[in-house]
């Protein structure tokens, strides 16, 4: 059977970071049929990410930022199965949204597990938001867009709306609401270990995007309950995070047992507090 | 920007005197840094030539680094500068000689000095922060970027939501507060990133919760949001009070409080606002009186104690103590000597001369101010002492026995110089003469006794010699540590069952008093699911090892088991396994710093059902937590009967004999096989050698293995010639070494046949298994994590078969795997077991045995526990 092509696109303007990546993909995807298309001229990332896709020809599109690392020998083999079943896959990400941020809703609806590593940093953290399937979670309604990968249809099909966010917020939230609203199904990997070398700390042009996502997204996004309106709406995912020594023990402790469990802690945590 | 009032000068004027401010590097986070630097870019704006100290600074400041060629210039001009420093700065480290202290904080809060010199201007950054008495500039710097912290145009300000935690230096905060910091959004020194983030989350809250006074405060208060002062050590006082007013701050957390701080709100905006305006005013008048203040002379010594005191010290000799405890050598010697040009009849002044002398190497004129010092202090046995502690930190222990034994010698209850005596005893390589001297002066009652058991034992342990530190730690029975660490040592020795049995009674009686009563005591609690289990945790290290713990946390189905873990492990360096634990447990509680009734009671808010110590009884066990703790079930994972203390033994089935001096079974909690679970690396086993050398192997952590092992494996090697054997030190270093060596070289054994390694991992044991083709378990206690890996590297070892539920472990393992007929029954089998096992192909694959004894199934663990403590639990409430 023919394997399908796999196009990555990744906006970046620095050069070491994209030769890193790149060579990384190679690696990831090796003997699979590879593009890897560099953008490093975006005004914004939907602007970059819709050339990307003009230029890409492959069957499967890898939107990746330039600053993290897959470690998964089986990471080809696992999404083009997971592509058969879904048409949006991601990392992190939401089965509810109800704000302008993936995890405004918070538990449980949030989704994935996350590793960061700071620049320098002597540890590298593992994030846990929900793992409470294994190893893909369905019924995804939006995600983070540290690494998003989608049929080709559905790229070119939705695209990026760079008009209207025309920065470096939200392009994500809205390529993949977008998605979901046109009816396709979006999922989330947990049993691919990933490193992602940023925090992701908003800044202040933040809120006007998010205003212009709300103008857009507003009527269709879930209703917040009266608790979660009384609630302040979270400005980072409410999870669970450790350090670890290393990337050895990174993987230790990417396991289902360990997530799961973690997850069931996490839930009862805010179902008694609540 | 420059009020445009300040006169210009003619361009042939005589050009003002430099500021030198010193700063510390540059930080956003930090008002008093920033007033710093922004003082220095006001006068430069103003048309003044100011400089800091530091190459860290904010571009967008014109704050210039002070360099060289500039303070050559102003002294080839004849421009003396005007020295500025924060009032944190001891001394004067630019030799200024026209100091100002600029006052950001109260004196003394952050750590510098509580007064200055009588000549030193102090500029006040608040009124409030000078005393009464003392006479002050104001200069009230506004630090805070209105451009972004403000309430203009805000779009939130009707439908604020949110609140925010700030705990600032108060790191007990979050865990004082937890409801509170868990709805909150936590504010800390590295988020917000940046001021416009953090400027935007304060428009939007609704109220600001503080446990430190600092600049957020301020920055709330002109973003429209209210402050709640919490009680906190950090928040006993707020100071600007006379420049900013308390608009918008609030002590009472109630609703009425808050209420009424959002009601002024408005007031420091506009008080700030005013102080912006009047900054530019009393610049100016700073730069007017600075630029006329007098020139001191250059000081090499304060001028005048009589009027005032000196950096705190009313006297040469009070300022060379100060000086030399600072470790200011050069400033400590010139107040010393001028001491003694004052008061030469002052014996401390030439003491402090010799322990400056001793730090610095100078043995022979250390030796001469001690004598002097002698001369007119002879009974001043202390100095002495106080003398060989310092050749002693200097690195020179022979001249630290001299003194110190001369000091010793003089007036022998001078306990406290005890430690020092024996440790420079130890450093010269007389360690058993240290024992000895430490061993005595433990015997008697003094201030310095439990100073001087402390270093007994580190002696003791660091050698691993377990029978002196047994004896040792019993006849320190009364400190409760010392009499359990005891307990579990003679467990490693030849102590019969009946005389571990009393002391355990005796410890019970003495340190749990009325535990005989908990034992009858029956908590009614109605059945209630899931259950609360807490776990006491004293040593990650060794739950990494074993994979206990995790099992258990991965495992304990979510649905029947609320767990807990209580950490008491006080190690700084976490283990892997401890933040996999802090995410798996649904609770935490750090209690190593926490006495029992302080961990009890806040304990009592979790109200668990199962509370279990994971070590029993040891040196750091909380049994005392356990006894003073409400629960329902209370049980100590433990080889050493607990009797009748209340609290249940739990133990694996094997280390049971079913004899009858045994627990009755409603005191124990009996877990399947040995109640162990391995989690162990896919390290391939490789081929046992089956060559003429015998490569034996104690991997038993050797602080674990009685002098009585080493005395067997001696005699073995003197029977098999071409045997070697390898022991692990785990921890210990040289002193253990060498106290194993005498024993090897007392019995003729050729130390050279002896190899020690390290090995502190379950990876490190697999590894040194392979190098080796047949394993000793010690002859008393468990045998630790050496003997599982030995049986997963396919590697058989002896061990002595025992009665006693503590030393059961080794033999009962070699049950578990079918190799019972390498069990002895006595030391004299050994031998020929060895030499059976030479020759003998182990057809038997030890792994396989291991797994299939479910040793290393997590999960069949967890239910297995789980199924036993639930049936205690109902016992124990039915």
């Amino acid at each position: 059977m023919k394997r399908p092509k796999i196009s990555i696109i990744i906006c970046s303007i620095e050069a070491g970071k994209f030769a890193r990546i790149s060579e990384s993909y190679k690696y990831l995807l090796a003997g699979h049929p590879l593009e890897i298309i560099g953008i490093h001229d975006a005004k914004s990332l939907a602007e970059g990410y819709n050339r990307g896709i003009q230029q890409s020809t492959g069957d499967i599109l890898i939107f990746s930022h330039d600053d993290i690392l897959i470690i998964d020998p089986d990471f080809p083999e696992k999404i083009i199965s997971r592509l058969e079943s879904y048409d949006v896959l991601g990392f992190v990400g939401t089965s509810r949204l109800i704000t302008s941020t993936w995890f405004g809703a918070g538990q449980p609806y949030l989704h994935g597990v996350v590793s960061h590593a700071r620049p320098k940093g002597a540890k590298l953290s593992i994030n846990i938001l929900g793992v409470s399937d294994w190893p893909v979670i369905g019924d995804i309604k939006a995600v983070d867009g540290l690494c998003m990968i989608a049929k080709r249809e559905v790229a070119t099909g939705i695209g990026f709306d760079a008009t209207t966010f025309d920065g470096f917020h939200l392009y994500d939230l809205d390529f993949s609401f977008s998605a979901y609203r046109a009816g396709y199904k979006l999922a989330v990997c947990c049993d691919i270990p990933i490193i992602h070398e940023s925090t992701g700390q908003f800044d202040s042009k933040h809120q006007e995007f998010a205003s212009r996502f709300i103008s857009k997204h507003g009527d269709f996004l879930d209703a917040p309950t009266p608790e979660e309106n009384r609630r302040d709406r979270q400005i980072t995912p409410e999870g669970r995070a450790t350090l670890l020594p290393d990337y050895h023990a990174l993987l230790r402790t990417w396991r289902p047992e360990v997530l799961k469990r973690t997850t069931a802690a996490i839930r009862r945590k805010i179902l008694t507090a609540s | 920007m420059n009020s445009g009032s300040t006169p210009r000068q003619h361009l042939f004027d005589r050009p003002h005197r430099p500021y030198y401010i010193y700063a510390p590097p540059y930080t956003r986070t930090s008002a008093g840094i920033k007033a710093l630097h922004l003082l220095c870019h006001a006068l430069n704006l103003s048309g003044e030539e100011a400089y800091v100290t530091t190459d860290s600074t904010d571009p967008r400041l014109r704050t210039p680094q002070l360099h060289d060629r500039a303070m050559q210039k102003h002294q080839l001009l004849g421009l003396e500068p005007l020295v500025v420093y924060p009032e944190v700065v001891h001394g004067n480290p630019l030799e200024g000689r026209s100091v100002v202290r600029y006052v950001l904080n109260r004196f003394g809060m952050l750590g510098g000095p509580a007064s200055y010199h009588p000549s030193d201007l102090l500029l006040a950054y608040s009124e409030d922060l000078i005393p009464a008495g003392l006479d002050s500039l104001p200069l009230f710097l506004p630090t805070v970027d209105v451009n972004l912290f403000n309430n203009e145009n805000n779009e939130h300000d009707n439908c604020r939501s949110g609140t925010l935690f700030y705990p600032g230096r108060y790191g007990d905060a979050i865990n004082q507060h937890q409801e509170l910091a868990r709805t909150s959004t936590i504010i800390t020194y590295s988020w917000p990133t940046s001021h416009e983030e953090l400027a935007a989350l304060l428009r939007r809250s609704s109220v600001l919760y503080c446990f430190t006074y600092s600049a957020i405060a301020l920055e709330a208060t002109l973003c429209g949001c209210p402050v709640v002062f919490m009680p906190s050590p950090f928040n006993k006082e707020i100071f600007s009070v006379k420049e900013m007013g308390t608009g918008g701050f609030t002590f009472e957390n109630t609703p009425e409080g808050i209420a009424k701080a959002r009601e002024t709100i408005g007031e420091p905006q506009e008080s700030y606002k005013r102080k912006e305006q009047t900054f530019w005013h009393d610049l100016e008048k700073f730069i007017a009186v600075t630029q006329s203040m007098p020139i001191q002379d250059k000081p090499r010594f304060p001028p005048r104690f009589g009027n005032g005191p000196y950096n705190g010290a009313n006297s040469w000799l009070e300022l060379g103590i100060a000086e030399f405890q600072a470790g200011e050598m050069e400033a400590a010697i010139e107040a010393l000597s001028a001491s003694i040009e004052e008061a030469p009849d002052e014996p401390l002044a030439y003491a402090y001369l010799a322990f400056i002398c001793a730090a610095q190497g100078l043995a022979d004129d250390a030796g001469s101010f001690i004598a002097q010092t002698r001369s007119l202090a002879p009974q001043r046995h202390d100095l002495l002492a106080a003398l060989g502690e310092s050749f002693l930190k200097a690195g020179d222990p022979v001249a630290a026995q001299h003194y110190l034994e001369e000091a010793i010698a003089a007036q022998p209850d001078m306990f406290m110089a005890y430690p020092a005596f024996a440790e420079a005893l130890r450093q010269n390589d007389l360690a058993q003469q240290a024992i000895q001297i430490l061993s005595a002066a433990a015997g008697i009652e003094s201030g310095s006794r439990e100073a001087i058991l402390d270093d007994l034992v580190a002696m003791l342990v660091a050698r691993g010699d377990l029978s002196t530190l047994s004896a040792v730690c019993l006849r320190a029975r009364h400190y409760a540590h010392y009499h359990s660490l005891g307990i579990r040592l003679m467990t490693r020795t030849a102590t019969s069952s009946k005389r571990v049995d009393e002391e355990v009674r005796h410890y019970l009686d003495k340190h749990l008093p009325g535990h005989h009563l908990a034992s009858l005591k029956r908590l009614s609690r109605s059945h209630r699911s899931p259950l609360t289990i807490a776990f006491v945790v004293n040593n990650f290290r060794r739950e990494q090892q074993s994979g206990r713990l995790e099992a258990l946390l991965q495992h304990l189905p979510a649905e029947q088991f609320i767990t807990v873990i209580l950490d008491n492990d006080p190690a700084t360096e976490h283990t892997e396994t401890r933040h996999r634990c802090s995410l798996l447990s649904d609770h935490w509680r750090s209690i190593s710093q926490q006495g029992d009734p302080v961990a009890a009671q806040e304990l009592s808010a979790l109200a668990p059902d199962i509370l279990i110590d994971v070590d029993g009884i040891g040196a750091r066990h909380r049994l005392g937590l356990l006894h003073l703790a409400s629960a329902p079930l209370k049980g100590a994972w433990s080889d050493i009967p607990l009797s009748h203390s209340g609290i249940a033994q739990i133990i694996g089935q094997a280390m049971l004999t079913g004899e009858p001096g045994e627990l009755p079974s409603t005191r124990t909690i009996a877990l399947p096989d040995l109640g162990e679970v391995y989690c162990l690396p896919a390290i391939e086993a490789e081929a046992r050698a089956t060559h003429d050398t015998v490569a034996l192997g104690c991997l038993t952590p050797a602080i674990q293995v009685c002098a009585d092992s080493w005395r067997l494996y001696a005699s073995l090697l003197g029977c098999l010639p071409d045997s070697t054997l390898t022991i692990n030190l785990d921890e210990l270093s040289t002193p253990a070494e060498e106290f194993i060596v005498d024993i090897f070289k007392a019995a003729g054994i050729d130390p050279t046949r002896l190899k020690f390694i390290h090995a502190r991992t379950n990876e490190e044991l697999c590894r040194a298994w392979n190098d080796l083709n047949l394993g000793l378990a010690p002859l008393y206690g468990a045998g630790d994590m050496a003997l599982p890996t030995a049986l997963w590297m396919e590697r058989p070892f002896i061990a002595l078969d025992s009665d006693q539920p503590w030393s059961r472990r080794p033999s009962a393992l070699l049950r578990l795997v079918g190799l019972q007929h390498l069990i002895a029954t006595s030391p004299d089998d050994y031998l020929p077991l060895i030499h059976r096992l030479s020759q003998e192909k182990i057809e038997r694959q030890l792994r396989r045995g291991l797994e299939a004894a479910g040793l290393t199934e997590a999960a069949y663990f967890a239910d297995e526990f789980g199924k036993a403590v639930s049936q205690a639990y109902l016992q124990r409430t039915r």
